[in-house]
């Protein structure tokens, strides 16, 4: 099956030559000039590779090149594994022997630091991007020919409860049926004259969704500057006001900290406000909401493996108001063909209204996780006398009189920093390898609401600052705690469980 | 009208406590790059502590376009 994306971008090139495309980095790249970049690339991916269906790992450089690179794996039938250079060498080395990239694709601007930092990628052959002069370097005298993935568009390695990050391939039929839901005329009226903003990278999936569906309807794709830094957050408000944004994906973390701001702000040609990735709240909404006076806002829920969106909810402030629980928004209703049901700790349906684990199936789910690990994570119910694959997202849900979702937490450990999903006992464990000592982590909230890391690590003595710095060897810098304590004993509550609300309560 | 001094020394005071770190030690050159815990979401709580001090309002434009100390000091030197 070929990804829409590949159709739709060479039908919207021969309409549309000289639209933007894409600005990055200071640039317009009109529609035949990205072509143009595209086709080189994928010329010489064809060139080295000759067969399609194989895994291509790019890097993640939020340049020309990433964008034309996403596209040349896509176009020409492969399948796209995303790494960002600046991540852990064992984090990707690990992503690497599980999926056997038939090449690396990088750009000649960050050559010398990533043969630095990953001396396993010299077991890769290496397509070193630097247009026109494209140079190709068979570390290996074939290249490795693996179409294990050949029916996927991407595969993404996110933050596993095992310790390990768990890999999810996701299938061009999965990007296709969810792209059919923002093709649909009915759920939004985007035209050629959007201007959409990415601001996430390639590792975190909402990326796809803002620049696949510009670029499938001769729209722009707006990249947020790839030397914001810590400053990223500004950037994009930033964007949206110079650049008269219309649609944006954000995670709600961006309102959050401009709360005493938003009166400064004035975004009136934003049309479509979409929030992902973690809790959105009703009151800083309603300061948002008056930030975009042309705009709607839509609440989207969507773990990676049901590919990218997969619910959503039409913020209305009267209604919502009257819907959100503990100030957080509800997530609303499945796009159609995907399923949902809610189970309790039995895997049995829980009565309507009460909260139990969130589980999908239906378009968009994924079927496994690479290597067939986490089987556990996928649950075999029956469901309306079908016995049926569905996925368990250990997000605790309910749903409300009017219909819509509404999301309570999570179920394990897991929590959401900055819009990446982590789940705690991976951290646990790389520090517990370090040290060899009782480990725990937990998440608290600031004052702004916004989840930050501590550790607590049983009567070793250590230096914080070298823990932190051995540790940014597995993990990548927003999964480090904030702070790392160490305690004499651990506390446990009567079920012998680490008492995790003592700890919370230990730290102020 | 303070001095540059007396501006970065306020604001030496307000970084260490918006950062718990007594540490800090400011000029006018220094940047968000040399502040660990100096990121958008704390530059946010800093600009609105900045505010509260000298009872000054800094447009979004001055807030985004802040690259240094000195840059700051500038401003707030022409608000107060």
């Amino acid at each position: 099956m070929e990804l829409p994306i590949a159709h739709h971008f060479e039908e919207v090139v021969k309409l549309h030559p000289q639209r933007v495309a894409l600005f990055c980095n200071g640039k317009y790249y009109t529609y035949i000039e990205l072509f143009e970049i595209v086709s080189e690339i994928r010329e010489a991916i064809e060139k080295n590779l000759k067969i399609t269906g194989c895994v291509i790992a790019i890097a993640d450089e939020l340049n020309e090149f990433t964008y034309a690179g996403i596209l040349a794996i896509s176009l020409s039938g492969n399948v796209i594994l995303p790494f960002k250079p600046d991540m852990a060498p064992e984090r990707i080395q690990y992503s690497f022997d599980k999926t056997t990239p038939s090449m690396v694709l990088f750009s000649s601007k960050v050559e010398d630091n990533i043969k630095q930092q990953f001396d396993f990628i010299k077991n890769y052959s290496q397509l070193i991007l630097n247009l026109k002069r494209q140079k190709f370097i068979e570390a290996h005298s074939t290249v490795i020919h693996n179409t294990s993935f050949k029916e996927m568009a991407y595969i993404l390695f996110t933050s596993g409860s095992t310790g390990k990050p768990k890999g999810v391939p996701v299938s061009k039929k999965n990007v296709h049926d969810f792209l059919q839901y923002y093709f649909d005329k009915t759920n939004y009226d985007f035209t050629e004259e959007d201007r959409f903003l990415q601001v996430f990278d390639f590792t975190f999936d909402v990326s796809y969704f803002s620049m696949f569906v510009p670029l499938s309807i001769g729209a722009s794709c707006y990249a947020l500057e790839n030397e914001t830094g810590r400053m990223k957050f500004l950037e994009i408000i930033k964007m949206l006001q110079d650049y008269k944004i219309t649609v944006v994906s954000m995670v709600p973390t961006v309102i959050l900290f401009l709360k005493n701001y938003l009166s400064k702000i004035s975004l009136p040609s934003l049309r479509y406000s979409f929030f992902i990735g973690d809790a959105l709240y009703q009151d800083a909404t309603v300061g948002w909401s008056s930030v975009i006076p042309n705009g709607r806002i839509d609440n989207f829920y969507g773990p990676t493996e049901v590919t990218i969106k997969c619910t959503r909810y039409i913020w209305d402030k009267t209604q919502s108001e009257l819907e959100s629980v503990n100030n957080i928004v509800p997530i609303g209703t499945p796009f159609p063909g995907i399923e949902f049901i809610i189970i309790n700790d039995d895997g049995k349906l829980v009565p309507v209204g009460e909260t139990g684990e969130l589980c999908f199936y239906g378009k968009q789910v994924v079927d496994e996780y690479v290597g067939h690990e986490h089987e556990n994570m996928f649950i075999n119910l029956l469901v309306n006398g079908t016995n049926t694959r569905c996925y368990k997202t250990g997000d605790m849900c309910s749903v409300n009189k009017y219909g819509n979702l509404l999301f309570h937490g999570r179920k394990d450990f897991q929590c959401k920093i900055n819009g990446y999903r982590i789940e705690i006992p991976e951290i646990e464990k790389v520090i517990y390898d370090i040290v060899a000592s009782p480990v725990t982590v937990i998440a608290k909230k600031n004052e702004q609401g916004l989840n930050y890391l501590v550790g607590f690590i049983e009567k070793k003595i250590f230096n914080e600052e070298e823990l932190k710095k051995e540790m940014l060897r597995f993990l990548p810098e927003y999964m480090i705690p904030v702070k790392l304590v160490q305690i004499e004993n651990i506390p446990l509550n009567d079920n012998n469980k680490v008492d995790r609300k003592a700890l919370s309560l230990l730290n102020n | 009208m303070s001095s540059n001094e007396n501006i970065l020394a306020d604001l030496q005071s307000i970084f260490r406590v918006e950062f718990s770190d007594q540490t800090i030690i400011l000029n006018e050159s220094t940047t968000a790059d040399e502040i660990k815990m100096w990121d958008s979401i704390t530059h946010m709580g800093l600009m609105f502590s900045i505010e509260q001090h000298y009872n000054i309002s800094f447009s979004l434009d001055e807030i985004i376009s802040f690259q240094s100390i000195g840059d700051l000091v500038n401003t707030i030197k022409v608000k107060i």
